[in-house]
Parts: C-alpha cells; sequence; structure tokens
C-alpha cells in the first residue's frame, strides 16, 4: 500500500505545475478548473491509501519474503444475483424514458427502485 | 517448491434453490470470467456494426459522385460509427480483458464488487441498445459526428429524439464505464495474493490499474457534460448556447479533457497486452519493467494537460502550452516501443500467432505515433484539421492498437477461457490480410488529407483527382474485413476438431497459467509463491514441475 498512495498521490502532484503554469498563461476557468479537479482528487485518493496503509503497514500481499502467512477469509462473493441486470433494465428504460418519452421513465423508476432494493437487501444478507 | 492455499472465500449459502443454469446462469452470473466472456461477445458485435457502418462508407467515397447513401445516412453513419467504435467497442473490449484477467493475474478469486461488475455490464449493454434505437426514430440517429459540437447539437440545428437518445446512450455507457474503473481499482488494491506487490504486478494489471484511474478522472466529467447538453436540448439551460450568455467552446475543452485521455483509456490495456505476450513469446522477462510502470504513470499525469490540441483552429485555446505537453507526451509512449524491442532483441522468439500479432501491433501504432507529434505542431495541424491526414493518425493509433492487440490478446489467452486452442494457419492468414488490409485502407488517408480532402464529406470533386486513392483505400477496407471474419471462421473450425490446450499451453509468466483451462470458480486451488513478476516462470523453473506441484 506504500507504493499505491505514492503512485496515486505522485500523479496529482506531477499536475500541479501545470494547472499554475497553464492559468498564468491563459486565464482560462474551465480547463483550469478541470486541472485543480485532478490534483484534488489523485491527492484525496493518495491520503485515503496513505491512512489505510498507515493502519495495517504489513499487508501479506506486500511481503517480498514470499513467505505466506495463513490468512483470514478474503470476503464474501456472491455465487448468482438477479439484481444487477434488473437495476441495469430499470435504469435503462428510465434514461429511455427521459430522452423519448417521459411516461416510460415512470414504470423506468419503479423497476430501478426494485432493483435498488434487491440488491441492498441481499448485501445486508450476504453480510 | 511448495504452492500455497490461497485464502479461503465464502460462498453465501444458496439455501433451497438450485445453481441456476442455462441462459439464466448468464444473466444473473458475478462471476469476473463469465462478465468478461459476455464483455468481450458484446463488444465484437458491436465492432461488426460499426465496421458494416464503415464498409458502407468506403463504398460510397470509391466514386465521387456516388449515391449509394445519402448525405443524411453518411452523416448519421459517421457518427455512429465513432461513437460505437469508441464507446461501444474499444472501451469495453478493456473492460472485457480486465473483467477476465485482472482477478487472475493478482491471485484474487473476483473482483471486489462481483455485483457492481454484472451491472456495468448490464449498463453497457443497455446503453448499446439505447443507442442503436435512436436509428428507428422519425428522423434517425444524430448526425454531428461523435464528437457532439455545440452548437451543432443543439435542439435547434439537431432537433428530434436522435441525438437525446446518444446522449441517454453515452450517459448510460459512461456509467457503467466508471463503475468498472472503481471495481478495477479496488481489486489491484485490496485483494493481491500474499507476496504479489505492486512492483511484482503483472504489466497488463499495471496498465488496467492506470487506465481505470483515467476512467475515473474523466468519464464523470462526460457523463456530466453530456448531461448539460440534454438539460441545453430539452429543459431551456443555456450552458452551450451563445446567444444567451452560454460558451459552446465550453463544450469542446469538457468533451476533449475526456477524450484525449479516452486515446490512453484505449490503449493503455493494449500495451498492457503486448507487454504480457512479447516476453512471453521472448523467452525473456520484460526489458525495462520499471520503466514501463514510471512510463505508464506519465502517461496518465500528462494526458490530462492535453486536451486542447484538439481545439488549436479555434483561436481561442494556448497553443504553445498544448504544443508542449502533446510533444512531451511522446516520450514516455516510446519508451514503450523500446520495452518491447529490447525484449525481444537477444531473446528466443517463438514466432506463434499472439507474437505476431504483437510485431504487427508496434508497426502500426509506431506508424500512427509518429504521425502524432506532426499533428502536435498548431501550425501543422491548421493546414490538415479536419482532413484526411487525421483520420489516417487516429486509426493507426486508435483502430491499429485496438484491433491487432486484441487479436494478439485473443490468440493469447483463448486457451485459457475455452481450454482448446484455435488454428495457427487460419490466424497467420488472418493476420496477412488484416495487416495488408488496414495499411491499405489508412495509408493513402495520409496523402489524401495532405492533398486537402476534407472528412465528413459524402462526395468530392471528380476532377481532384482524389478517386484512385479512395478506390485503394475501399479496397483495403474489403480485405480488412474478409480478414476480420477468418477469426469467426477460425473459432468455428476449431470448436468443431477440438486441440486441448492444456493449462499453460505457451509456458506463461503469470498466475493464470498457473490454474486450470478454464479456471474454476474462485479462481485458482492452489497459488505458487509470488517471488518476482513472473511467478510461474519461477515455479515452472524451479525444481517442482506445474502439474506436480498442483498435485502436491
Amino acid at each position: 500500500m506504500n507504493v499505491a498512495w505514492r503512485t496515486m498521490a505522485g500523479i496529482g502532484l506531477f499536475v500541479i505545475p501545470f494547472a499554475i503554469v497553464y492559468w498564468f498563461l491563459s486565464y482560462e476557468r474551465a480547463g483550469t478548473v478541470l486541472l485543480v479537479g485532478i490534483p484534488l482528487s489523485m491527492l484525496g485518493l493518495g491520503a485515503y491509501l496513505l491512512g489505510a496503509w498507515r493502519r495495517a503497514p504489513a499487508l501479506p500481499e506486500d511481503r517480498t519474503d514470499g513467505v505466506v502467512p495463513a490468512q483470514d477469509e478474503v470476503g464474501v462473493f456472491p455465487s448468482a444475483s438477479i439484481w444487477p441486470a434488473v437495476l441495469a433494465a430499470g435504469m435503462t428504460l428510465t434514461v429511455f424514458g427521459f430522452a423519448y418519452n417521459p411516461w416510460l421513465a415512470l414504470p423506468g423508476l419503479g423497476v430501478l427502485v426494485t432493483g435498488l432494493g434487491g440488491m441492498v437487501v441481499e448485501s445486508t444478507r450476504l453480510r | 517448491m511448495t504452492v500455497t492455499a490461497p485464502a479461503p472465500v465464502a460462498e453465501p449459502e444458496p439455501a433451497a434453490h438450485e445453481a441456476p443454469r442455462g441462459l439464466v446462469s448468464w444473466i444473473t452470473t458475478t462471476d469476473h470470467k463469465r462478465i468478461g466472456i459476455m464483455y468481450a461477445v458484446t463488444s465484437l458485435v458491436f465492432f461488426a456494426i460499426g465496421g458494416i457502418l464503415a464498409l458502407l462508407m468506403r463504398a460510397e467515397l470509391a466514386d465521387p459522385q456516388a449515391d449509394l447513401l445519402s448525405t443524411q445516412a453518411y452523416n448519421q453513419f459517421f457518427t455512429m460509427h465513432g461513437t460505437i467504435m469508441m464507446f461501444l467497442f474499444a472501451t469495453p473490449m478493456a473492460a472485457a480483458l480486465a473483467n477476465y484477467l485482472v482477478p487472475l493475474h493478482v491471485g484474487a478469486p473476483d473482483m471486489a464488487f462481483p455485483r457492481l461488475n454484472a451491472l456495468s455490464y448490464w449498463l453497457f449493454v443497455g446503453g448499446g441498445l439505447v443507442l442503436l434505437s435512436s436509428f428507428l426514430t422519425s428522423r434517425g440517429a444524430p448526425d454531428f459526428g461523435w464528437t457532439g459540437y455545440t452548437p451543432l447539437s443543439n435542439a435547434i440545428y439537431t432537433p428530434g429524439v436522435g441525438a437525446d437518445l446518444w446522449i441517454a446512450a453515452l450517459a448510460l455507457t459512461g456509467i457503467a464505464t466508471t463503475i468498472t474503473g472503481i471495481n478495477v481499482v479496488t481489486t489491484v488494491f485490496s485483494l493481491r495474493a500474499p507476496g504479489m506487490t505492486m512492483f511484482r504486478m503483472p504489466l497488463f494489471t499495471w496498465t488496467m490499474l492506470v487506465q481505470s484511474v483515467l476512467v475515473l478522472l474523466t468519464f464523470p466529467v462526460i457523463t456530466a457534460t453530456f448531461v448539460m447538453l440534454f438539460i441545453d436540448r430539452n429543459f431551456g439551460a443555456v450552458f452551450f448556447d451563445a446567444t444567451e450568455g452560454g460558451v459552446p467552446v465550453l463544450w469542446q475543452h469538457l468533451f476533449w479533457f475526456f477524450g484525449h485521455p479516452e486515446v490512453y483509456i484505449v490503449v493503455l490495456p493494449f500495451f498492457g497486452v503486448i507487454s504480457e505476450i512479447v516476453p512471453v513469446f521472448s523467452r525473456k522477462p520484460v526489458f525495462g519493467y520499471t520503466a514501463f510502470v514510471l512510463a505508464t504513470l506519465a502517461i496518465a499525469a500528462y494526458s490530462v494537460t492535453t486536451w486542447a490540441h484538439h481545439m488549436f483552429t479555434t483561436g481561442a485555446v494556448e497553443s504553445q502550452f498544448f504544443a508542449a505537453t502533446t510533444l512531451l507526451i511522446a516520450v514516455p509512449t516510446g519508451v514503450k516501443i523500446f520495452n518491447w524491442v529490447f525484449t525481444m532483441w537477444g531473446g528466443r522468439l517463438w514466432f506463434r500467432t499472439p507474437l505476431l500479432y504483437a510485431i504487427s501491433f508496434i508497426v502500426v501504432f509506431l506508424i500512427g505515433g509518429l504521425t502524432g507529434p506532426m499533428l502536435a505542431i498548431p501550425d501543422f495541424d491548421k493546414h490538415v484539421h479536419d482532413t484526411y491526414f487525421v483520420v489516417a493518425h487516429f486509426h493507426y493509433v486508435l483502430l491499429g492498437s485496438a484491433m491487432f492487440a486484441m487479436f494478439a490478446g485473443l490468440y493469447y489467452w483463448w486457451p485459457k477461457v475455452t481450454g482448446w486452442m484455435l488454428r495457427e494457419s487460419i490466424g497467420i492468414w488472418q493476420l496477412v490480410l488484416m495487416f495488408v488490409g488496414f495499411n491499405l485502407t489508412f495509408f493513402p488517408q495520409h496523402v489524401l488529407g495532405l492533398e486537402g480532402m476534407p472528412r465528413r464529406y459524402v462526395e468530392y470533386p471528380e476532377e481532384s483527382g482524389w478517386q484512385g486513392l479512395n478506390v485503394l483505400s475501399t479496397v483495403g477496407s474489403g480485405i480488412l474485413a474478409v480478414g476480420i471474419a477468418l477469426f469467426v471462421v477460425n473459432v468455428i473450425v476449431s470448436a468443431r476438431r477440438r486441440v486441448p490446450a492444456g493449462d499453460d499451453p505457451w509456458q506463461g509468466n503469470t498466475l493464470e497459467w498457473a490454474t486450470s483451462s478454464p479456471p474454476p470458480p474462485h479462481n485458482f486451488d492452489r497459488l505458487p509463491p509470488v517471488r518476482s513478476e513472473r511467478p510461474l516462470h519461477d515455479w515452472r523453473t524451479d525444481t517442482v514441475g506445474v502439474d506436480a506441484a498442483r498435485e502436491g
């Protein structure tokens, strides 16, 4: 994780001088906002990863000696679920409705909420 | 040499229900491998649709005044061709490879968020269907080009629901791509096997990580921009309306802030594919692993600073700044060419289809890459802007890299995915036809562009002298299409009389070759220790062979 936060923050730091130079060359607001957004996003991600690394500095994946300690469960992985397809169908119908005929968005929203609810309930059960 | 049991995976009890079978099992799957396969097949279907549109346009252009397509149809076709190839083929094909390979590469049982993974695939399918549905509307599909420039794409110049469906579709696929990006980043950061440090990850996984970071930085921007255009068109907002105080060129800033990194979003995964294949078939470790990773990170950082080289002709951008950043990005991109060439240099080259496709990729990408710095020079760019020179450049860079590297990857990983081999002989014929057809199609377009032939015109003057090169280009596109179709033939022929592949037919370096072909659910029964970026090579060349170790 040491490498992870450094690479993410590094990309952010790399862009900062470009943002400064761009602003003073052009005084163009849209591009400058976009360029400032990059370091903010990447430094935010880097800070999160730095925090995670400080909490757990010696993870099995970061050992370089090839020795593998006993591990806990990696996690819970769902075997099959219909809800992602339902949620996607709901989102598609809703967005299609907004573009084509708003009345179609209503049943779309219904399917969307059903799919979302199904995923949330399933997540609770998986935990 | 010992092998280790991977960390246990908890599966929820299926309760009283039986595991789904048949079609339902594909619709409900959360297995990253199945989702990867579905992504790949769907992307190839869209590749075929986009390709047919291209063939029709090439047929039209073989004659200066042909009336095979109406002006309206031609405009719709080039718009939908670009949109489909960028958003429904090239980008999701990278997602297909990432879905299948990243968990296997890092020794994980699945992606970090399997159901979000399924959601992203179904949103991609939904977006694709919504996009195609625009053809069925009364005014047809949008006809303003895949770049959707305002004010051409506003409700006055492009009325009708087709453009709204285009926006809706791209918003859906934008969300799908963003979700995949989140999944890849989280998987790489949190599900690596013991010993799999960041600097031992396969280079494909590195490129997917960096590509996903670029996705997370740019796809939300373009998705929001599409929503802004939708609000402008339907709810009276004026973001891009100059008559009401809006700024049309703002669209170009926002679009290209996404659009240029999108080039790297498309090609970085294919750089990764080539970087996996070249060392295996050169029987050498990759030359300059660390340099490759740093160059990939540098490309990501530079790529968000170069967007307005697409906007030199607006006269509203700081040309020197963008010329400099665009020229700079050629340096880390060039580093990769050296990585591949010096990996092959002095290696024991094994000329099988994956390596042959990889070498073709390098040649084609180099030609496309050389015209990139030319277009970075503002004065030259203004001369050839919106001509066939630009069309040739980006087809060499985008189609060349995506297509040759995709087939390199398909031939390389096909045995892992299916458990049987594709025919080498058909693969080589396919490559020859594709290479000849591709260069015949797109190389003459450089000359056409330099002679001033503009892109996106359905007709051109008979006295222009451009017909000869256009005919050459059209014939080339036909040869290219036949070459691509040979892949389908190869799959059918190889499927009828299957040659078993075994677990590791190429003597690969990375963890996917340590498991069965195809891999079981949750991927690994045993994992070799990871002590370098070539764990399987280390394992195989030690005292115990793969099979004995797996049994042990």
